[in-house]
């Protein structure tokens, strides 16, 4: 006998999570189009802190969510809620993938495909407030709640952006990305120059020795 | 078929012969309000049965699947958006006016152009011989009057290497458990019946089906018999719902 591997419970929260997920989808149709162009891919996402695994299947355009999948997996991430949560909200996710904690196997072309389109997720909700409010409440709503979410994005980039600023220019607490760069050029000439040094006092000893 | 022969219809025995009629009056009775029957019987836990029948199919993209007993056609709209355009779903079932319901639902929703309905009796199923990639039943096995011609029929328009699922109620692994839903099943159930289809009768005889199916490990002797492979079974909610999986050699 064979029991399930997830609870009746858990998927009751896999198969609500997939409708708002495909709800999500379906108010924005670029984003649509960018996940029907994965079809057939399944991505494995193995959480260690909490423990679970959960496995996207995307399909037309939509997406499945599974507590199992016996298809070949395309893309399988290995760990905890944090480097997920990085990497989602990540604007390099390559470089999130190479540098973060998060272990893939697989390929990582899809896996970055999929990030970008569900952190440029654009959800129209003129079209669902209509629905419930009516022609000129929902479109006035739908106006004020966009206008709204512009304002929240200049001011959060133009925060990050001064902030970063200030901290480089005015407090001189962090470095330039060049200077970082130029700093990490010098280390690494630094440790080929050391490698060599190295090699050349182990081969006089080797002589000296003989 | 032996016209002699005797088999269960809920805990009476009947002519193997009239069962289909008599199971096809409760179907009738009730094929307008199944789905919410459904919700409410079960607290709407029906779908996440189904939900994990369908993963254990395994079913893909391209893929022929026919599902059987499909009713209103939850499973078959669900496989109908996996295997998209290039796939086919085949909505069967011998009650004609629980396929008409199935249909006309399926259509109204939209979706791919890839579902087809056939009126069928899952013991000499109308298919070519090897044509599906997966054979599904969901909570119709029991109504079959003959299981194991139902089940050897199913191997038959198995490809080789195709996935044959069953599911349906089974026998619950806990006797507390075993206790709440017996009362549950003969006292609750045909009220709630009784007041929603106005058929107390219909949803005494679906609880009365539930205890004459065979259990679990008899059901997966079943398919071994009939010939499928790798036969192995899925308890759900203590028992309640077992999915069975075979494979087509």
């Amino acid at each position: 006998m064979t029991e399930p591997s997830m609870t009746m419970a858990n998927m009751a929260i896999l198969s609500t999570l997939e409708k708002l997920c495909n709800y999500g989808l379906s108010l924005d149709e670029c984003s649509q189009q960018k996940i029907a162009g994965l079809a057939d891919h399944v991505f494995l996402f193995e959480c260690t802190e909490p423990s679970f695994s959960l496995y996207i299947q995307a399909q037309q355009s939509q997406l499945q969510l599974l507590s199992m999948c016996e298809l070949p997996v395309t893309s399988h991430l290995k760990g905890s809620w944090n480097d997920y949560q990085k990497l989602l909200t990540s604007d390099d996710a390559a470089s999130e993938l190479i540098n973060g904690n998060l272990e893939l196997h697989g390929k990582s072309e899809p896996l970055i495909q999929l990030q970008s389109i569900i952190k440029d997720l654009d959800i129209d909700w003129e079209a669902p407030l209509v629905e419930v409010l009516g022609d000129v409440a929902g479109h006035q709503l739908a106006t004020g709640l966009r206008q709204g979410a512009d304002l929240f994005k200049r001011f959060s980039q133009q925060l990050k952006q001064s902030a970063s600023t200030y901290l480089r220019e005015n407090s001189h607490i962090t470095a330039r990305e060049t200077d970082l760069n130029e700093f990490y050029d010098d280390v690494d000439t630094i440790k080929l120059r050391t490698d060599r040094l190295e090699a050349k006092l182990t081969m006089l000893f080797h002589n000296t020795d003989n | 078929m032996d016209s002699n022969k005797k088999v269960d219809f809920g805990y009476k025995t009947v002519a193997a012969e009239d069962k289909a009629s008599l199971v096809a009056n409760v179907f009738d009775s009730v094929a307008s309000k199944y789905d919410l029957m459904n919700d409410l019987m079960s607290l709407g836990i029906h779908r996440l049965w189904k939900r994990f029948a369908i993963e254990l199919t395994a079913a893909r993209t391209g893929q022929k699947i026919l599902d059987i007993a499909g009713g209103t056609g939850d499973l078959s709209w669900k496989f109908s958006q996996i295997v998209g355009e290039t796939g086919e779903v085949v909505l069967a079932d011998i009650n004609g006016p629980m396929l008409s319901v199935g249909r006309d639902r399926l259509i109204n929703r939209g979706g791919h152009n890839n579902l087809r309905y056939v009126q069928t009796n899952a013991e000499q199923l109308a298919f070519p011989d090897n044509y599906f990639d997966c054979v599904t039943i969901a909570f119709g096995l029991r109504n079959v009057t003959d299981k194991d011609a139902a089940l050897q029929s199913m191997l038959r328009v198995l490809k080789p290497g195709g996935r044959c699922l069953i599911l349906e109620f089974s026998k619950p692994n806990h006797k507390l458990l075993s206790e709440i839903y017996d009362q549950y099943s003969f006292k609750v159930l045909p009220k709630i019946g009784g007041i929603v289809t106005k058929d107390e009768d219909s949803y005494r005889y679906l609880a009365e089906s539930i205890r004459m199916h065979p259990n679990q490990q008899t059901l997966k002797s079943m398919m071994e018999d009939a010939g499928f492979t790798n036969c192995e079974y899925f308890n759900m909610t203590g028992g309640i719902v077992a999915a069975h999986r075979g494979i087509k050699n």
